[in-house]
C-alpha cells in the first residue's frame, strides 16, 4: 500500500511540478499572495531610467500624459493606452505618462499584473502613484514589489517631480511625510519647475485634516505650477484654498479622458483631451 | 524563485510519510470510529486557499457531500508577508463511476470554499476610521467557487486506517475576481480561473 500510495504521490507532485513551472499564472496560492516575476518587479525605478536616457535639457519642451484612477475600468484602460500612443506618435510626443492612483479596486496581486499588462504597451516611460485602494489587504507590500517607494522624486528637462503618497486614511502613521515633503522640496530653487503629484488632493476629505495646512503652505512657497492629484474621479482645475495655488485633479479613465502637460521654460500649459 | 517552490513541495512530499506508518496502529485503536472523527484527511496544493493546505472532512450523503476543514498556508516568498487562512469547503459530487474494480471516477464535482485569512491587514468590518461604505467588500472572507474531478482507488483491506486514496483536480476562482470579470470584456474567465490539485486519504 505504502509504495502504491508513494506512486500517486510522485505522479501528483510530477504533474504539479510540471504545470508549476510552465504556466504559473493558472496556479493562485492565495488572492492576497505577492509573488512578481522579475521583469514585473521596481518598474518605477526602471521606467525613471529609461525618462533620465532621454537626457532633456532644461530649454527643451517637456510634455507628460496623465490619466488617474483605472482600478476596475479594463476596457477603458486598453482604450487609453491606445489614445496615448496615438496621441504621442500623430500629434505631440509624449515623454512619459504618470498614473495618478487606483491602480487596483481591491489591492490585489492579480488586478496589479492584469492593468500592468496593458499599460506595458505604452510606448513612452510610465509611472505610477500609489493610491488607497492599492493599500488594501496586502496591496502596499504589492506595490512596492511592483513599482517601488511610495514616495519618490526625479528631475527631467530642468523641472523637478516630487511624488507623494496621501493617502492618509490607510495608515496607522502621519501620511504625506511632510519631513521627505520638506527635504525634497527645500531646493525647488535649483529647478525652474517644481511639480508635486500625488493620489489624494489635500482639499480631500480624506486626507490627514491635520497636515492640509502645510501641505498647501508648502506647494505656494515653492511656487510649484501645478499640485497634480486623482481620487476624486473627477476632472477640475481649480485654487480651493484661494491663495493662488492650481489645483490639477485628473479624472477617471472611465470619464474617457486623459491631460496632457506641456512645459516649456516657465511656461506650463495643460489640455484635457477626450478618448 | 522556481526552485524555491519545488523545495516546498518537497516539504509537502515528506508531510505524506507518516500517515502511511501509523495507519496500522491507528486503525486498531478506532475500530468503530466515533461520529466526530474524520471521514478522511487532505492535502491541497493551491486553488486560492494557500500554497499547501491540509486538514481533516466528512463525507456525507454515501459521499456525494464532502466538507473539509482546512488549514492553508502561503509562504512570503520575497515580500515578507506569510498568509495563514482557514478554509470551509463543501464538495458536492453528483456522479460517481466505477471505472474497473477497485477505481472510482466523480467526473464532476462541484463546489466552494468559505476561506478566512488571517492579520491585521484583513478585516471583516470596516474599521472605523473610515467613512462608512468606504470599501464595500470583507478583506479577510473570499468565497472560492471550483468545479474539480476526481480519481480514487481502494488500497489496503477493510481493516486497513486508509481505504481509498484519491487524486483529485479543480478548477476554481473567488468572488471578486468574478465581480471584475463580470464588468469586463477586456477580461476572459482564462486570467480568473487557476487550478488546484489534491490528495485525500479516506478511512
Amino acid at each position: 500500500m505504502r509504495a502504491l500510495f508513494l506512486h500517486w504521490c510522485r505522479l501528483l507532485l510530477l504533474s504539479c511540478g510540471y504545470l508549476l513551472l510552465n504556466s504559473c499564472e493558472q496556479i493562485d496560492f492565495s488572492p492576497y499572495q505577492v509573488i512578481l516575476e522579475s521583469e514585473q518587479r521596481d518598474l518605477n525605478k526602471k521606467n525613471l531610467a529609461r525618462i533620465a536616457a532621454l537626457s532633456l535639457q532644461p530649454q527643451d519642451t517637456l510634455r507628460f500624459g496623465l490619466i488617474s484612477d483605472n482600478q476596475r475600468f479594463y476596457n477603458e484602460l486598453e482604450d487609453v493606452v491606445k489614445a496615448l500612443n496615438a496621441y504621442s506618435a500623430q500629434e505631440k510626443r509624449l515623454h512619459f505618462v504618470i498614473n495618478c492612483g487606483d491602480l487596483t479596486d481591491f489591492g490585489l496581486q492579480e488586478e496589479y499584473v492584469w492593468q500592468l499588462n496593458r499599460t506595458k504597451k505604452l510606448k513612452m516611460p510610465y509611472l505610477a502613484i500609489i493610491g488607497n485602494h492599492d493599500c488594501v489587504a496586502n496591496g502596499k507590500k504589492i506595490y512596492q514589489a511592483m513599482y517601488g517607494p511610495m514616495d519618490f522624486t526625479f528631475e527631467i528637462a530642468g523641472s523637478k517631480f516630487v511624488v507623494l503618497n496621501t493617502n492618509s486614511l490607510e495608515f496607522s502613521y502621519p501620511v504625506p511625510e511632510m519631513e521627505y515633503m520638506r527635504q525634497t522640496m527645500a531646493n525647488s530653487h535649483e529647478y525652474r519647475n517644481l511639480f508635486v503629484l500625488s493620489h489624494v488632493p489635500p482639499f480631500d476629505t480624506d486626507f490627514n485634516k491635520d497636515l492640509k495646512a502645510e501641505f498647501a503652505q508648502l506647494l505656494r512657497i515653492h511656487q510649484v505650477p501645478y499640485s497634480i492629484h486623482g481620487h476624486q474621479h473627477n476632472f477640475s482645475f481649480s485654487q480651493p484654498f484661494q491663495d493662488g495655488q492650481d489645483y490639477l485633479v485628473v479624472d477617471t479613465i472611465q470619464n474617457r479622458n486623459f491631460i496632457v502637460v506641456t512645459v516649456v521654460g516657465k511656461q506650463v500649459s495643460f489640455q484635457k483631451i477626450d478618448f | 524563485m522556481k526552485t524555491s517552490y519545488f523545495l516546498y513541495f518537497l516539504f509537502a512530499y515528506l508531510m505524506c510519510f507518516p500517515f502511511c506508518g501509523f495507519a496500522q496502529e491507528w486503525q486498531t485503536i478506532y475500530a468503530k470510529r466515533k461520529w466526530y472523527l474524520p471521514d478522511h484527511t487532505v492535502v491541497q496544493f493551491a486553488g486560492n486557499i494557500g500554497f499547501l493546505a491540509v486538514g481533516p472532512g466528512y463525507s456525507l450523503a454515501q459521499d456525494k457531500i464532502n466538507l473539509d476543514i482546512l488549514y492553508g498556508y502561503t509562504p512570503s516568498f520575497e515580500a515578507e508577508t506569510s498568509i495563514h487562512t482557514l478554509t470551509g469547503k463543501f464538495i458536492y459530487s453528483p456522479w460517481q463511476n466505477r471505472i474497473k474494480p477497485g477505481y472510482i471516477w466523480e467526473p464532476l464535482k462541484f463546489g466552494a470554499g468559505v476561506s478566512y485569512s488571517l492579520g491585521s491587514q484583513f478585516y471583516t468590518t470596516l474599521p472605523r476610521h473610515y467613512p462608512d461604505g468606504y470599501y464595500f467588500w470583507p478583506t479577510s472572507f473570499r468565497l472560492t467557487p471550483f468545479v474539480g474531478t476526481s480519481i480514487s482507488k481502494a488500497v489496503g483491506n477493510s481493516n486497513s486506517l486508509i481505504k481509498q486514496v484519491q487524486g483529485y483536480t479543480e478548477a476554481g476562482t473567488h468572488d471578486l475576481a468574478i465581480l471584475s470579470l463580470t464588468t469586463n470584456k477586456a477580461l476572459s474567465p482564462w486570467d480568473i480561473i487557476s487550478f488546484a490539485f489534491g490528495v485525500k486519504l479516506k478511512f
